[in-house]
C-alpha cells in the first residue's frame, strides 16, 4: 500500500524483489544503486552472509518521476531466498506495492523458482492480496550461462496464470534487463495508483 | 535374482555373464557340454567296472533335484517360471546324457540301449556330473528367465527371419533420440511418438508388456541420473550397470508421467518405474531389501533432454513480452547513468577530468553548493529529483574518486565538514547543548565514510530492524545514522546531534534515548553512530548492544564536552523523597538530593551513589533537558527519558510532570537495566504525585 504524505507531496512505493535463494536479486538492487544518479537515490542497505547471500534484506531507497505534484519514492527490498526464511519474507511483503520475480533460468534451479512463485503467492495471500491483482512482473536472470532453460518453458512454468505479466531476459550482474524491469514495474505501480487519466507526470 | 547373496552360488554364476551376448551365451553352453562330454568320455574309457553303477532312484531324483534348484536359482521366479525351468534342466539332462550316450557308442562300438544305460546309470558318476553340468549350462540363459520381459525364443527367432539378423531392432524412441542426435534429423519436426503408426517396425518394443502400445515414452541417458543411483546398491559400477539395462546406456519413462510434472519446473520418476530396466544381477541385495533402505527413491530427470523429446504443441512457443494498456502515459521512472560507477573513470570518460587530478585533490571531499535556506517544514530524505532526465549527467570527479576509495573505514580529516547526501543540515535550534560548548576539534569528517564502511557498520545491526542509512552533519556533529524508514531522520539525528556532544568522560560512551514514539541510540566515536527505531519496535537492549559494536568498529570517542557548570543550590530533603530512594533498589544504595537553579524555575531529584556530586549530576540532567525537553517533535513524540551509559554505570534523566522543569536523576552501578528503568518509572510516578 501507498503511503501519501500530503504535507510533503510525497508517495511512497514499495517494491520487493522476490525469487529463489541466489536468483539475482540483491545483484538487480546493486546494479540499480550503481547506476542512478546520486540524486536520485540514497543508501543502499544490505545484510549478507559472508557467502553473499541475503541474511535479511536489502533495502534501496530512490526517487523517481513528479506525478499530479507528488514526488513519488521508491522503496526497493529484496528478500532472502533460502526457503527457512519465510518469516522474514512474510515481513518484507507487508504493504507490498509491486513485486519483481526474479527467476534463476538455469535448468537446475527451475523447481526452486516454481517453489518460490508458490511461496510469493500463498504469503501475499496472508496479506489479503493476490499475484493476479498486484503489479507483477517477472525477470528471467542469468540469461548469459550456457544451461539455462528456454524462455518458453519459464513461460510456461511462471508466466501462465489468470494474467500474463511482464516478463525480461535479464543479466543482472551487467544491468541487462535490470531498469527495463524496474520501469515497467514502476510505471505499473503508478498507473494502478494514478489510473489510466495521467496528467502530471514530467 | 537380486537376492544373489550366497558367495558360492554368485561364484559360479558370475554376474558378469549376464551382459553376454546371445551369441556368448550359446558358446558357453556349448563349452560346458564338450567339457561333459570329455570327462564322461574319460570316465568311461578308464571302464570302473561294475562298482561304479549307480543307483537307479538317481533316475527319479533328477526332477525332485532340480525343482530344489529352482528355489535357490529363482526365488524371485514366479511358480510358473520355476517350474519351467525344471522342465527346461530336464530336457538339458537328458539331453546331456543322451550325447555322452553318443560318445560312448562312438567310443566302444555299444548299442544304443548300452550306451544310454552307461550314460544315465551304468558309469555311476556320469549322472552325477549331469546334475552339475546342466545348471553350468543354463546358467548364461538365468537374466532372461527372470526377465519381467518375456523372452519367446520362438517369436524371437521368426522376428530374425523377417527382419536383417545384423541390423539392431530401433523402437520408435530409439529413433527418435537419433533424430535429436543427429543434428541433420533434428532439424526435421520430430512428430509426437505413435507407437500404432509405429508398429509394423516395432514388434520387440509392442511386445514388451510394461510399455502398452499406446503409451509413449521419454528416454534419459542413464549417465545424467546415474549419479542419483545408490552405487552401493550395486554389484557393478555405474557404467557397466548402463551396459547391463534393457536397452543399454538408456532409460525410458512413460510419457504421461513426464507430462504431468512439467508445469514444476522438474520430472522425478519414482524407482519403481524404472526398476525392471535393471538387470536384476547387478544389485547387491534383494528388491525387498533395496525398496526398504530406499524407500523414496526418485530419480530427476534432465529437463533438456525431456523437452527435445515432447511433441510440439505441448508447451507454447512463440514467446512475446506482454503489453499492459496505459502504461505508455507514464515515462520511465528510472533513467540510469550512462556508465556504472565502478567502471573505472578513464574508461567512462575518454580523457575523464578525475583520472587527471592530483591525489589531494582527487581524495578532497566533495564540495557542495551552499544550503539552502531553513525550511519551516523538515525537509524530505531525498532531495525532490529532477524529473528523470538524465541522459548524460554532469560526474563530479571528487565525488567519483571518493566512490572508489578503499573500502577500509578510516576517516580522513576534511578542510570543512560537509554533507555527502543529498540532504542539507538542519538550522541550528537556539536551545541545543552542543552549542554551548565550543565545539570539540573533532579527528574525523563524516562525510568521507567510505559506503563499504557504511556497509560494515550497517552489517553490525543484522537483526536488530530495518534502517536507512545515512551519513553527514547535523548542527555541527558530524554523524552516522541508521534510521528506520518509519522516523524522520531530520528529527532523529538532530535529538542524536544535542545528546552526543555530552558523550564522553562526562557521561559515558553511549546514551540512550527514549521518547514517546521512538528509541534513539547515540554511540560515542570519532564519529558518533546513530540507531534509530520505532517503539515499540526493536528491543532497545538490542539496539544499544548492535549500536556500541558499530561504534567500536569506526574507533575511541574523545573526551567529550563537560556540561555547562550552573549555580544550583540544595534543598531539604523531605522524608518522601529518602523513601523514594530506596525504592530505586537496582541503582545500589543512592543517596538522594534536591537541587534548584538560581532562579527556582528548575528543581531536580537526584539520587547518586555515596561520594559521588550531586550538582555534577544536576548538572548534567540540566543540560539534558534544555537539549531535548523543549523539543516535541510530532513524529519522536514528548521526550521519557535518557540514560547514558559508563560501562555498568547508568545515569537516568527523566522529566516530571509539573510546573516549570523537574527532572529526576538517577546514577548507579546497574546490572538490570529493565528494571532500573522501571523502577526509575514508579518513582517518577510517586514524585509526581506530591
Amino acid at each position: 500500500m501507498s503511503i501519501i504524505n500530503y504535507a510533503a507531496k510525497v508517495i511512497n512505493f514499495k517494491l520487493v524483489y522476490y525469487g529463489p535463494g541466489m536468483a539475482g536479486k540483491t545483484a538487480n538492487l546493486q546494479f540499480v544503486h550503481r547506476c542512478l544518479p546520486d540524486d536520485n537515490r540514497g543508501n543502499m542497505i544490505s545484510l549478507a552472509t559472508g557467502d553473499d547471500r541475503t541474511l535479511f534484506f536489502d533495502f534501496l531507497p530512490v526517487s523517481a518521476t513528479s506525478v499530479r505534484g507528488f514526488t513519488t519514492k521508491f522503496q526497493l527490498y529484496t528478500v532472502p531466498g533460502q526457503s527457512r526464511y519465510n518469516m522474514t519474507r512474510k515481513l518484507v511483503l507487508r504493504g507490498v506495492d509491486g513485486v519483481v520475480f526474479v527467476a534463476d533460468s538455469q535448468w537446475d534451479r527451475l523447481k526452486e523458482n516454481v517453489e518460490s512463485l508458490r511461496n510469493l503467492n500463498d504469503n501475499l495471500r496472508e496479506y489479503r492480496l493476490d499475484l493476479a491483482t498486484v503489479p507483477y512482473v517477472v525477470q528471467y536472470n542469468k540469461r548469459d550461462l550456457p544451461d539455462v532453460a528456454p524462455i518458453d518453458y519459464l513461460e510456461y512454468t511462471l508466466n501462465r496464470g489468470t494474467r500474463r505479466v511482464p516478463a525480461f531476459e535479464g543479466v543482472a550482474v551487467t544491468g541487462k534487463g535490470v531498469f527495463d524491469t524496474l520501469n515497467t514495474l514502476s510505471r505499473m505501480v503508478l498507473l494502478r495508483e494514478f489510473g489510466q487519466v495521467q496528467e502530471g507526470a514530467s | 535374482m537380486r537376492g544373489g547373496r550366497c558367495p558360492s552360488w554368485r561364484g559360479r554364476c558370475d554376474v558378469g555373464r549376464y551382459r553376454l551376448s546371445p551369441l556368448m551365451r550359446w558358446l558357453h553352453a556349448l563349452g560346458v557340454v564338450v567339457a561333459y562330454v570329455v570327462v564322461t568320455g574319460v570316465l568311461f574309457w578308464l571302464d570302473l567296472g561294475d562298482g561304479g553303477v549307480a543307483p537307479a532312484w538317481t533316475i527319479v531324483a533328477v526332477p525332485f533335484f532340480y525343482a530344489v534348484l529352482s528355489l535357490l536359482f529363482l526365488r524371485r521366479g514366479s511358480l510358473a517360471r520355476r517350474l519351467s525351468w525344471v522342465g527346461g534342466a530336464c530336457l538339458t539332462h537328458v539331453t546331456l546324457g543322451l550325447t555322452a550316450a553318443a560318445a560312448f557308442a562312438t567310443l566302444a562300438d555299444l548299442t544304443t540301449l548300452s550306451a544310454l544305460a552307461y550314460a544315465f546309470a551304468r558309469l555311476g558318476p556320469a549322472p552325477f556330473l549331469t546334475l552339475v553340468a546342466t545348471p553350468l549350462v543354463l546358467a548364461p540363459f538365468r537374466g532372461r528367465v527372470l526377465s519381467p520381459r518375456p523372452a519367446p525364443r520362438g517369436d524371437r527367432a521368426r522376428q530374425r527371419a523377417v527382419v536383417t539378423p545384423t541390423t539392431p531392432v530401433e523402437t520408435p524412441v530409439a529413433r527418435d533420440a537419433r533424430r535429436h542426435e543427429d543434428p541433420a534429423e533434428a532439424a526435421t519436426p520430430v512428430p509426437a511418438v505413435k507407437p500404432s503408426a509405429a508398429a509394423p517396425e516395432t514388434p520387440e518394443w509392442q511386445e514388451s508388456p510394461e510399455s502398452p502400445p499406446d503409451d509413449a515414452v521419454v528416454r534419459v541417458r542413464f549417465e545424467r541420473v546415474a549419479a542419483q543411483l545408490p552405487a552401493a546398491a550395486f554389484t557393478l559400477p555405474m557404467d557397466r550397470v548402463a551396459e547391463s539395462l534393457r536397452e543399454p546406456h538408456w532409460l525410458t519413462v512413460p510419457r504421461r508421467v513426464v507430462l504431468a510434472q512439467l508445469p514444476e519446473g522438474a520430472v522425478q520418476v519414482h524407482w519403481a518405474i524404472v526398476a525392471s530396466q535393471f538387470p536384476a544381477l547387478a544389485f547387491a541385495m534383494s528388491d525387498v531389501e533395496f525398496r526398504g533402505q530406499y524407500p523414496n527413491l526418485k530419480l530427476t530427470l534432465p529437463l533438456d533432454d525431456v523437452l527435445r523429446q515432447l511433441p510440439p504443441g505441448v508447451i507454447p512457443t512463440g514467446w512475446t513480452p506482454s503489453q499492459i494498456a496505459g502504461l505508455e502515459a507514464f515515462p520511465a521512472p528510472f533513467q540510469p547513468l550512462p556508465v556504472p560507477r565502478d567502471v573505472p573513470a578513464a574508461s567512462a570518460r575518454p580523457g575523464g577530468a578525475a583520472a587527471d587530478l592530483p591525489p589531494a585533490v582527487a581524495a578532497a571531499p566533495p564540495r557542495r553548493t551552499p544550503p539552502p535556506p531553513p525550511a519551516p517544514v523538515a525537509p524530505p530524505r531525498l532531495a525532490p529529483p529532477p524529473p528523470a532526465p538524465v541522459a548524460a549527467p554532469p560526474r563530479d570527479p571528487v565525488a567519483e574518486s571518493l566512490r572508489s576509495a578503499p573500502a577500509a573505514p578510516t576517516i580522513t580529516p576534511p578542510p570543512a565538514p560537509a554533507i555527502v547526501t543529498s540532504a542539507p543540515p538542519l538550522p541550528i535550534p537556539p536551545t541545543r547543548v552542543a552549542a554551548r560548548a565550543p565545539a570539540p576539534p573533532r579527528e574525523v569528517a563524516p562525510e568521507v565514510i567510505s559506503r563499504d564502511a557504511l556497509t560494515r557498520l550497517a552489517a553490525c545491526l543484522a537483526g536488530a530492524g530495518t534502517f536507512e542509512s545515512w551519513s553527514g552533519v547535523v548542527e555541527s556533529v558530524p554523524l552516522v545514522a541508521f534510521v528506520a524508514p518509519t522516523l524522520p531522520r531530520e528529527a532523529v539525528t538532530a535529538v542524536a546531534a544535542r545528546v552526543a556532544g555530552l558523550l564522553g568522560a562526562a557521561a559515558g560512551e553511549q546514551v540512550t534515548v527514549r521518547t514517546a514514539r521512538a528509541a534513539i541510540v547515540v554511540s560515542a566515536a570519532p564519529t558518533p553512530v546513530v540507531v534509530g527505531a520505532r517503539r515499540p519496535g526493536a528491543p532497545v537492549a538490542l539496539l544499544e548492544l548492535r549500536a556500541a559494536r558499530a561504534a567500536g568498529l569506526i574507533g575511541r570517542a574523545g573526551e567529550g564536552v563537560t556540561p555547562p557548570s550552573r549555580a544550583l543550590s540544595a534543598l531539604a530533603v523531605e522524608p518522601r523523597v529518602a523513601g523514594v530512594a530506596g525504592t530505586l533498589e537496582a541503582f545500589g544504595d543512592l543517596e538522594p538530593a534536591v537541587l534548584t537553579d538560581a532562579a527556582g524555575v528548575a528543581r531536580v531529584y537526584v539520587f547518586r551513589e555515596p561520594g559521588h556530586e550531586a550538582e555534577r549530576l544536576g548538572e548534567l540532567a540540566l543540560a539534558v533537558w534544555d537539549g531535548l525537553g523543549r523539543t516535541r517533535d510530532a513524529d519522536l513524540g514528548a521526550l521519557v527519558s535518557v540514560i547514558f551509559r559508563q560501562g555498568r554505570r547508568r545515569i537516568l534523566v527523566r522529566p516530571l510532570a509539573g510546573r516549570g522543569t523537574t527532572l529526576l536523576a538517577a546514577a548507579g552501578p546497574v546490572a538490570r537495566p529493565g528494571r532500573a528503568w522501571r523502577e526509575a518509572d514508579r518513582a517518577a510516578a510517586a514524585l509526581e504525585a506530591r
